[in-house]
């Protein structure tokens, strides 16, 4: 094995892996006051690391990326493009395990939505998202009310449901929820910096 | 009016106040103010050289007042003041304008802003000091005795090292020893001194101190009188036993039988009632823990000492059982009480919240009847009659309530006459009970007792026939009424005179008399009660077919409900919602009863559902007899007009409730006769209650005081559950069926000598000791002393030292860590006990549940503490080092043990402490993991606990053997109501809040009341002990005085203008202002005056006046403040 293949395989590793080594000329001190500025973010300098809402989470037990202390530790150090860019801040299943446990009254549950809120408003959303606002956006519903559906209600004597998307797509405009469908995309409303539509940033992020 | 020199003097305070005020520019417009005739500004005026500086300049200028701009007049008032003294002048002319924590360290970055500013806080402060008085503090003298609260080690030092110096000492202990928790413990930290061993001596030299008062037992009561001149009540609680004459032999525990758990070992061993906390007890006394009335004696309406008797049974004392019931309670009965009371004290019984059924009290009296007559043969009641007095009291009706009250009244020494119309003693209990129930010569026997008291019996006289009642009247000081309820009830429908419809009284008396009344094959009985079921029981024993007719349902049927049981056993047939309407004869002779069927309406007055007729469901039943027991009522027509007694529309003797007097002052009632049909037991209440009255009426004294609940009361005390003795209630054994129908045999048989303690052990010892008496007859010195009740001592001291210490948050309290319900989750002091070698293991480690060593153990830190979700945001300071050394002596002992430590941060702050961690970690092998238990739980003796080892990002379940949780430390209970009965500040915990919690951290913020220990906040032991120290110092200042200078900076009252109205009193915290209830004008107490101001603002007629605050003076301030604007 030559050096160049080592090199390589490190950096691969590298790669794949967070960075060894906290850059703190990277890091956004300011992102903590960010959260705190989201609607129940504002505890989230209480934590003192714990780690009872790691050991109360359902989530961590069968997915090692998801640890709400580990969270919590790289938000407050200013980690905000790894948090943010993240797949594990849309895992939470909002249980409340942590949140009654926690001794600090962190509220994490809540805080976790904060820092969802804070990873849409900088254009991070998970596909499953997108997903579902092309789903309401498209139909009505969340679901397609084709004419399977319409059969099985008519035997049962439920009325027929019809689809009418263009109020929700009216809504979604006003609230800029459209902008995360997969129609605005498309359109080319490149101009925006919330169509990524994925969590990894458009071109252009500093984050690698 | 002379010219005011005022002197104004600005501290740079280096930097502090100079970067953002521009001190000499205050110093030379200060120079225009009005009055002041020097300024100047000064790196540091604290310095030596600048006091010097200041001191000179008074004296050359002859200054009559300065102000001082520097700190805070927290700092450096009083520095200023003994300097002004020392210069000459008048140490209440010397002000402080703060502009350092005010003006430059609010406004850092705005210099002009903040020397605006301090040029205001200037001029106010000089226009304060215009109005401020030459004051000279006042002396007020010292007691030289100190009071220490709490005798756990910071009492027992601070105690000590004030008696050393010449001072008495009075230290006041809530438990029976002083130790407190740190005799406890197993080991101490970090030098693994054993507490016993270091502690002892300690306990010992202040038992042996000639100085030191040791007050166990006792709680402070009241306290009143200010600093050097503390008026002190003590209660000391009742020990049960003469301290002066108890030796410490441990004979009264050795024969105690009632086990509870031992605070000493936090629960894991068991003490007797009768106790000493352990060995090394200081004072080395017993102690009787006694709470109160237990249920079962509260409900007996003789209050018979159920739980007495009971506890004495249960380890073989026999004698000392029946002597409680016949000598103690003077109760004859306790054969018939054995068999046929209705047992309210059963139905009380907390027993039945561990198993559902009660103690079975009525049988274990029984036995003790039995056992009685086959040991002795007969039966006994000692009974110290009191010297004759001369007065004669008359009893009517020898049944339960009649020779009760003969009892009680023979007793104070009167001469008792019982009349009665049968030809033998008993009543009810003779006519109306048959012998398959109670036996004729039981009742016999106890009967017998009370005649051998001396009380006279005349029977075969009815009153009102043989006797007038006049006459008995007349004759007699008091007389009594307990004439039973016998007349026959009617039901008022056709056929009731026919031959064969009959009253059950009459036919059972028949029988109990011997005979055997002539009765067909087939026996109707009407009623639902105990006269029924008896009558339907005996008449089947004649041979008959019996069939009982009620008209309500089982439930409703005021017969004992193992009666019914019996009769149905027997054979006995019920119709129940069925009711007769007509009996039917032929010649005059019943053929046939017509009964209507019957439905349940609403609720009557008596609680039950009132019964209804089905029109239409009329049936006809061909029965030979029919007895009636419906409801007896007393006869009364014994009493006439003349003797004055009234009766109620229910054909009733009219009584007061609470005395049992009748209308005629003279004479009582009681029993059936007041209360129509009732129980055995009742109506021996009813002849107590009376007797009481009688005996308070012939001493001359007002029989009506304090009669409340004199019957049976209400006594919510709960045993401890888990104490529980296991056995189940063993049901009566009883004669087969068929061994009973043909003849009048009692039917219950009694228990064995090992059934009996089995089922006496089953009770869970409510409200603790049980008077049962034994150690009376134990204690050697004659010490014991049931009847000693709490009291008060008086004290006077100049100082008092709080060190009432701490206890733990209780495992309840935290649900994630299973709330107390897993027996092998225990709290860290109970893992000092199991360490301890003289703990309940004697040293060695076993666990609670099963007594198996554990071979994982894990300890959670922090349970509690730094966790504001449950209640707590500080940390306790002492958890990490003691579970450490938790971890490191299991692991000495158990070699082959895993120790697991489960924190959020290491403590280890103080001498020798981190190596001693290190030490841990190195040599013992410790694991530490660094995260908070998130939960646990117990299965089949594991414990599974749930963390996150944050330092690996890895979830962590363990099963353990056994968990250890060191829980928040809080104050002990009642350190609030302490602190509020010494007008003492507590923070939101309720630690005592010390006067600064820097520089003034032994005093409080009332004068002359100091603290020491963790009852300020949670510290270690050293920490504890230091601080002991410091407030026995503190006290010893105080002592080396004869009197004591307090400053004058105090409330005043302009007497004129006060017009009494109390509001200052009200408002004061430290009662300093009383008005005068004649003059009606308020006067300050000096020395009990801080000073705070309150009583000055809270007066509405401005007649309180605070001295150098006055509203002149703070008016002149606010004008200057505001003067800009």
């Amino acid at each position: 094995m030559n050096e160049n293949q080592d090199a390589e395989a490190v950096d691969e590793v590298t790669k794949a892996k967070e960075p060894k080594v906290i850059k703190f000329d990277e890091l956004d001190p300011n992102f903590k006051y960010e959260i705190q500025a989201e609607p129940s973010g504002e505890f989230i300098t209480r934590c003192y690391a714990c780690g009872t809402c790691t050991a109360s989470c359902p989530v961590r037990s069968i997915e090692e990326t998801f640890n709400p202390r580990r969270i919590i530790h790289m938000a407050l150090l200013g980690m905000k493009e790894q948090v943010l860019a993240s797949e594990f801040v849309w895992l939470c299943s909002t249980c409340y395990a942590c949140h009654e446990r926690c001794p600090q009254d962190v509220r994490i549950t809540e805080m976790m939505n904060a820092l969802k809120n804070l990873a849409v408003k900088n254009g991070y959303i998970h596909p499953a998202f997108t997903a579902q606002i092309d789903l309401i956006q498209g139909h009505g519903r969340l679901y397609e009310a084709d004419a399977f559906v319409n059969k099985k209600r008519a035997k049962i004597e439920l009325p027929e449901l019809t689809e009418s998307p263009d109020p929700i797509k009216t809504i979604f405009k006003a609230t800029g929820l459209y902008l995360y469908s997969s129609e605005a995309k498309e359109a080319g409303s490149a101009s925006t910096d919330a169509d990524a539509g994925a969590t990894t940033k458009p071109e252009g992020s500093k984050d690698e | 009016m002379k010219k005011p020199r005022i002197g104004v003097f600005v501290c740079h305070c280096g930097l502090n106040i100079a970067e953002s005020v521009d001190v000499e520019r205050v110093a030379s417009e200060s120079k225009v103010i009005p009055g002041v005739v020097y300024a100047k500004s000064y790196i540091y005026l604290c310095s030596e050289p600048g006091q010097d500086m200041v001191e000179e300049t008074i004296k050359e200028e002859h200054l009559d007042g300065i102000v001082v701009a520097n700190c805070s007049p927290s700092l450096h008032e009083k520095t200023f003041r003994n300097l002004a003294k020392r210069a000459g002048l008048n140490p209440f002319k010397v002000e402080v304008a703060n502009i350092r924590e005010q003006v430059s360290w609010p406004h850092l970055n705005n210099k002009e802003e903040a020397t605006r500013k301090a040029m205001v806080v200037v001029r106010e402060t000089v226009r304060k000091l215009a109005g401020d008085l030459e004051l000279e503090p006042f002396q007020i003298p010292v007691t030289h005795k100190a009071l220490i609260v709490g005798g756990g080690v910071a009492g027992i030092q601070a105690a000590l090292d004030i008696a050393d110096a010449g001072h008495d000492v009075y230290l006041v202990e809530r438990t029976p020893s002083i130790g407190g928790r740190m005799l406890q413990l197993s080991e101490t930290f970090p030098t693994l001194d054993c507490p016993q061993c270091i502690m002892t001596p300690k306990m010992t030299e202040a038992a042996q101190h000639s100085n030191i008062h040791i007050m166990a037992c006792s709680e402070i009561e009241e306290v009143s009188g200010y600093i050097g001149n503390f008026e002190v009540k003590v209660k000391h609680r009742s020990p049960f036993i003469d301290w002066v004459k108890c030796n410490g032999c441990a004979d009264c525990a050795e024969v105690c039988p009632v086990n509870m758990k031992s605070e000493w070992d936090e629960g894991l061993a068991l003490r007797k009632a009768a106790y000493r906390p352990f060995e090394q007890a200081v004072p080395n006394k017993f102690t009787i823990d006694k709470q109160g009335e237990p249920p079962c004696r509260a409900a007996c309406p003789v209050h018979l000492n159920a739980h007495g008797y009971v506890a004495a049974i249960s380890v073989g004392k026999y004698e000392q059982a029946l002597s409680l019931i016949r000598n103690e309670a003077r109760f004859p009965f306790a054969g018939v009480a054995g068999r046929i009371c209705t047992h309210p004290c059963q139905e009380a019984c907390k027993r039945q919240e561990v198993d559902s059924n009660s103690v079975t009290i009525r049988h274990i009296k029984r036995w003790l009847a039995d056992w009685e007559l086959k040991e002795k043969g007969e039966a006994s009641m000692e009974i110290e009659i009191e010297s004759p007095s001369g007065q004669k009291v008359a009893i009517v009706g020898a049944g339960p309530g009649g020779l009760q009250a003969a009892v009680d009244l023979r007793k104070s020494g009167h001469e008792v006459t019982i009349y009665d119309a049968q030809d033998k003693p008993g009543g009810m209990l003779l006519t109306g009970i048959p012998a398959f129930r109670l036996p004729k010569n039981i009742l016999a026997k106890e009967c017998e007792l009370v005649f051998k008291l001396g009380v006279k019996f005349v029977p075969n006289t009815r009153i009102g026939e043989d006797i007038s009642l006049k006459k008995l009247i007349d004759s007699h000081d008091a007389v009594f009424l307990a004439v039973g309820a016998y007349k026959e009830g009617k039901m008022g429908i056709p056929g009731e005179d026919l031959d064969g419809v009959g009253g059950a009284i009459d036919f059972l008396a028949s029988i109990n008399k011997g005979e055997t009344p002539e009765i067909g094959k087939r026996v109707a009985v009407v009623g639902g009660g105990n006269s029924a079921i008896d009558t339907a029981r005996s008449a089947l024993r004649l041979g008959a077919d019996v069939t009982v007719l009620y008209r309500r349902t089982e439930k409703e049927m005021p017969a004992i409900a193992e009666e019914v049981k019996a009769a149905k056993e027997e054979g006995i047939r019920f119709m129940l919602l069925t009711n007769p309407t007509k009996f039917i004869g032929s010649g005059g002779k019943l053929k046939a009863v017509e009964v209507i069927g019957m439905k349940l309406g609403e609720l009557d007055s008596s609680g039950r559902r009132r019964p209804i007729p089905i029109e239409g469901s009329e049936e006809i039943l061909e029965f030979d007899n029919v007895f009636l027991a419906i409801g007896e009522k007393p006869d009364l027509s014994f009493i006439s007009s003349e003797e004055g007694i009234e009766l109620t529309p229910w054909g009733t003797i009219a009584v007061d409730d609470e005395t049992l007097v009748t209308s005629n002052p003279k004479v009582f009632s009681g029993g059936d006769c007041v209360t129509g049909p009732a129980t055995f037991i009742d109506a021996a209440g009813a002849g107590r209650k009376a007797a009481r009255s009688i005996n308070l009426m012939l001493e001359g004294k007002d029989f009506t005081l304090d009669r409340a609940n004199e019957l049976s009361r209400k006594s919510d005390l709960v045993g401890d559950k888990d104490l529980a003795y296991p056995s189940p209630l063993k049901p009566m054994p009883e004669l087969e069926v068929a061994d009973r129908i043909s003849n009048f045999n009692e039917v219950e048989l009694g228990y064995s000598e090992e059934e009996i303690i089995d089922q006496a052990k089953r009770c869970i010892h409510c409200g603790g000791c049980s008077e049962c008496r034994l150690c009376e007859a134990a204690c050697e010195p004659d010490a014991i002393a049931h009847d000693l009740k709490d009291w008060i001592e008086e004290i006077s001291v100049g100082a008092i030292v709080v060190a009432t210490g701490f206890e733990l948050m209780p495992l309840s309290a935290m649900p994630e860590y299973g709330g107390g319900r897993f027996p092998n989750v225990i709290n860290a002091l109970q893992f000092e006990r199991i360490l301890c070698a003289s703990g309940p293991t004697a040293g060695e480690v076993r666990r609670p549940s099963d007594g198996k060593v554990p071979k994982k153990v894990a300890f959670v830190h922090c349970a509690g503490s730094r966790d504001p979700e449950h209640g707590v945001a500080y940390c306790s300071r002492v958890c990490c080092m003691y579970l450490i050394k938790q971890a490191m002596l299991y692991k000495h002992a158990v070699e082959d043990g895993e120790a697991y430590l489960f924190y959020i941060d290491i403590r280890s702050n103080g001498k020798r402490y981190e190596e001693f961690y290190a030490r841990t970690m190195e040599e013992d092998h410790a694991t530490f993991i660094r995260g908070k238990v998130s939960r646990l739980y117990e299965h089949d003796g594991v414990v599974t606990v749930f963390a996150e080892d944050t330092l690996s990002s890895q979830p962590v379940k363990m099963d353990a053997d056994l968990v250890v949780v060191a829980p928040a430390m809080l104050p002990s209970k009642g350190a609030t109501e302490l602190a509020s009965k010494l007008r003492l500040a507590t923070d939101e915990y309720g630690w005592i809040s010390e006067a600064h919690p820097k520089l003034r951290a032994i005093e409080t913020l009332t004068a002359g009341i100091f603290v020491a220990g963790v009852t300020q906040f949670p510290k270690d032991i050293t920490d504890a002990v230091s601080q002991a120290s410091g407030a026995a110092g503190k006290v010893l200042v105080m002592f080396s005085k004869e009197t004591l200078e307090r400053e004058p900076l105090i409330a005043e009252v302009d007497a004129d203008i006060c017009t009494g109205c109390g509001v200052c009193e009200e408002i004061c915290p430290y009662d300093a202002p009383k008005v005068d209830p004649v003059k009606k004008i308020a006067k300050i107490n000096e020395a009990l005056c801080e000073g705070c101001g309150a009583c000055a603002a809270a007066c509405p007629s401005q007649a309180v006046k605070h001295r150098n605050y006055t509203r002149t003076q703070l008016f002149a301030m606010i004008d200057e403040a505001t003067k800009d604007y």
